[in-house]
């Protein structure tokens, strides 16, 4: 307990307080332009803290990624674009919610969300870490490849209108995912003769490209933003204790939501990205009103927000358990701990537990510093995009972008990626392939393939390789996930249309 | 605007077309490792894409077509992007970002208001601020290497 309350006392530093404000300003900044990840503000930030004690430089990066996952709500409900890939379902509901003049209600409900998501996963990591890193390490290539599959059945909620074309959608992401250099083989696949191709498709590129420049090409049709005819509701619904009030009425939405970001933190390789997909998914499927999600429900806009920040602070308890990154910024965080001679796994709990307490504390400081930096950020950002006319804000969402898609990788091939993929993302829309599946098809593939692949090595004793992926009781366990998600929404209709009978009956 | 359009028969065709294109690119000498999962999914993808196709003639939905807004603006303004990204290779990111937005702005302006050349250059001095903030903050304080060109 002394380490603990000297760990508080090490965050009373005023210089503590003003980094933690800082790093979150910076990384809601960076979160809400599309194309600028929180691993790139981790990055550029990475060497300023080298020349930082080891607390001030790991308060530092913690702050900044705790806002940059929850910057990306902002782009997601103004301007109906993900600022990162944790905030795509984001944009499900409350773009529409911006659309119906309740922008500033929404981001006040995000903010609160990702505060109480943040501090959530603050307080798993302070008190769950052992035993959340031994499962952690029960994941093998069997259990990813399930827990892709897992992911697949959250198309028949991410598609719009048709479920095939949804699978038609989630198909052509996974085949974008294969090109380029296959990751377990190491060779180059579906380049079709252009050597640009080699590098594959980056997953944040197309989603810039799948969800931005349809959304611009919108507004260059309709000569208007969508937002701009909209009569904008009072202040009232924004204020920040009716929101409190807004988001703790559905207590179990936003328990089962912070769980599933927990559960996915700890799987290596899968961070927000997934999470805020799976918490939509189940949010969607656990209300008593299914169908009027994509409306702009408040709940489905909790689970997105929520779960999302839960993996901030969820995804370093295999990072300071077993040194395993969970998810890309943990890594350079994991640069910065090596550098001061701090290694994952007890010691750090013990021989450095002053250090260590007060890091993963300065992250729950930085999701407290996210409400009043989000609801002052958010009115000016909002205030900006309902005030600027359409036809600079097409092309300045388009600067932003076009910089955001080069700065990933200093390539001007991803740039004319972007632009194709947003262009034929356009243009599937018009026919009811949406982007979302896309997407979720192109995050997935490449984990479905190093799962599969991996495991038919592996079973390579065996006759049947294929028995690998019924192995052991954990992937028992997510087949069982698997079909009580694809089966639901037949077993949900069926229940819905007797209910209804019975209704007519009476 | 194209009205009543078949639209299980043009994303079927599409995604055949797709799955043909992934696989015949399938090199032949390429290892089993590499090919296992695309290889399935190439077959997964024609499968879903011939479903689609039949459902087009048993029971087809049918939408409009580029049914919100002017069609020829979204054509112009794609015209614009593309041309946006071929200008950077060859002008430079700074200089074809400024004619970029500003010929933009003043094309999609075109639809609720005239454009006297005085606003017009207000218009292009707003752009160049803008352009140099993103650029000085990607340049200088990201160390970004943006595209340099024929000036800079």
């Amino acid at each position: 307990m002394a380490t603990f309350e000297q760990a508080l006392l090490q965050l009373m530093d005023p210089i503590v307080i003003l980094i933690i404000f800082g790093g979150v300003s910076a990384g809601l900044f960076v979160g809400a332009m599309p194309g600028l990840t929180a691993t790139m503000a981790l990055a550029v930030l990475l060497p300023f803290t080298f020349t930082m004690p080891a607390l001030l430089g790991l308060v530092a990066l913690g702050a900044v990624y705790m806002g940059a996952i929850y910057g990306g709500a902002f782009a997601a409900i103004l301007v109906n674009t993900p600022g990162t890939p944790s905030s795509i379902a984001t944009a499900f509901e409350g773009y529409p919610l911006a659309k119906q003049g309740r922008a500033l209600e929404a981001i006040s409900v995000a903010t609160v969300a990702s505060a109480i998501g943040g501090i959530a996963g603050v307080l798993f990591l302070l008190f769950l870490s052992p035993p959340l890193a031994k499962l952690s390490l029960r994941f093998g290539p069997a259990e990813y490849f399930w827990v892709a599959m897992l992911g697949v059945t959250l198309i028949a909620t991410l598609s719009e209108g048709s479920l095939l074309k949804g699978l038609l959608g989630g198909a052509i992401g996974m085949m974008l995912g294969t090109m380029g250099v296959a990751p377990i083989g190491g060779e180059t696949r579906f380049t079709f003769g252009m050597p640009v191709m080699q590098g594959g498709v980056e997953m944040i590129v197309a989603l810039i490209g799948l969800f931005v420049l349809p959304e611009l090409y919108n507004m260059a049709a309709q000569g208007r933003t969508s937002l701009g005819a909209v009569a904008v509701d009072s202040k009232a619904k924004a204020a920040f204790w009716h929101t409190v009030r807004v988001v703790l009425s559905k207590p179990g939405n936003l328990i089962r939501s912070c769980l599933i970001g927990e559960v996915v933190a700890i799987i290596p390789g899968a961070g927000g990205n997934i999470a805020n997909l799976v918490a939509y998914n189940e949010a969607k499927r656990a209300s008593r009103n299914p169908e009027r999600f994509g409306t702009g429900v408040i709940e489905g806009l909790v689970a997105s927000e929520s779960s999302n920040n839960v993996t901030v602070a969820g995804s370093m308890v295999p990072l300071l358990t077993l040194g395993i990154p969970g998810a890309p910024p943990d890594a350079v965080i994991l640069g910065v701990m090596l550098l001061h001679g701090l290694r994952p796994g007890i010691e750090l709990f013990t021989t450095s537990g002053v250090l260590t307490y007060a890091f993963i504390i300065s992250m729950g400081l930085a999701a407290i510093a996210m409400v009043p930096v989000g609801i002052l950020g958010g009115r000016i950002i909002y205030r900006i995009i309902f005030r600027t006319p359409y036809y600079f804000l097409v092309p300045t969402i388009g600067l932003a972008t076009i910089l955001g898609t080069y700065a990933l990788r200093n390539s001007s091939s991803d740039v004319l990626i972007m632009l194709i993929l947003g262009t034929a993302g356009y243009l599937l829309k018009q026919v009811g392939i949406g982007a979302a599946p896309i997407v979720l098809g192109l995050i997935l593939g490449t984990i479905a393939e190093v799962g599969y692949v991996q495991a038919m090595l592996g079973g390579a004793v065996y006759r049947f390789p294929v028995i690998r992926l019924f192995e052991n009781s954990l992937s028992w366990i997510l087949i069982a996930m698997v079909a009580f998600s694809a089966a639901w929404p037949l077993v949900s209709a069926l229940l819905r249309r007797r209910r209804r009978r019975g209704e007519g009956a009476l | 605007m194209i009205k009543n359009a078949n639209s299980d028969l043009i994303a079927g065709v599409f995604g055949l077309l797709l799955s043909a294109a992934f696989w015949f690119s399938i090199d032949k000498e390429i290892g089993r490792l590499s090919v296992m999962f695309p290889r399935a999914m190439v077959i997964i993808m024609a499968l879903i894409s011939v479903i689609i196709f039949l459902r087009g003639f048993i029971k087809a939905e049918r939408s409009d077509l580029f049914a919100e807004g002017n069609p020829r603006r979204v054509l112009v303004t794609g015209l614009l992007f593309f041309g946006w990204y071929f200008a950077i290779t060859v002008l430079g990111f700074f200089v074809a970002s400024v004619l970029a937005i500003s010929s933009l702005a003043y094309y999609l302006s075109l639809s609720s208001r005239r454009v006297s050349v005085k606003v017009f250059s207000g218009w292009v001095l707003i752009v160049f601020c803008e352009v140099l903030f993103f650029y000085l903050i990607f340049s200088r304080l990201l160390h970004v290497p943006l595209p340099e060109g024929m000036f800079f």
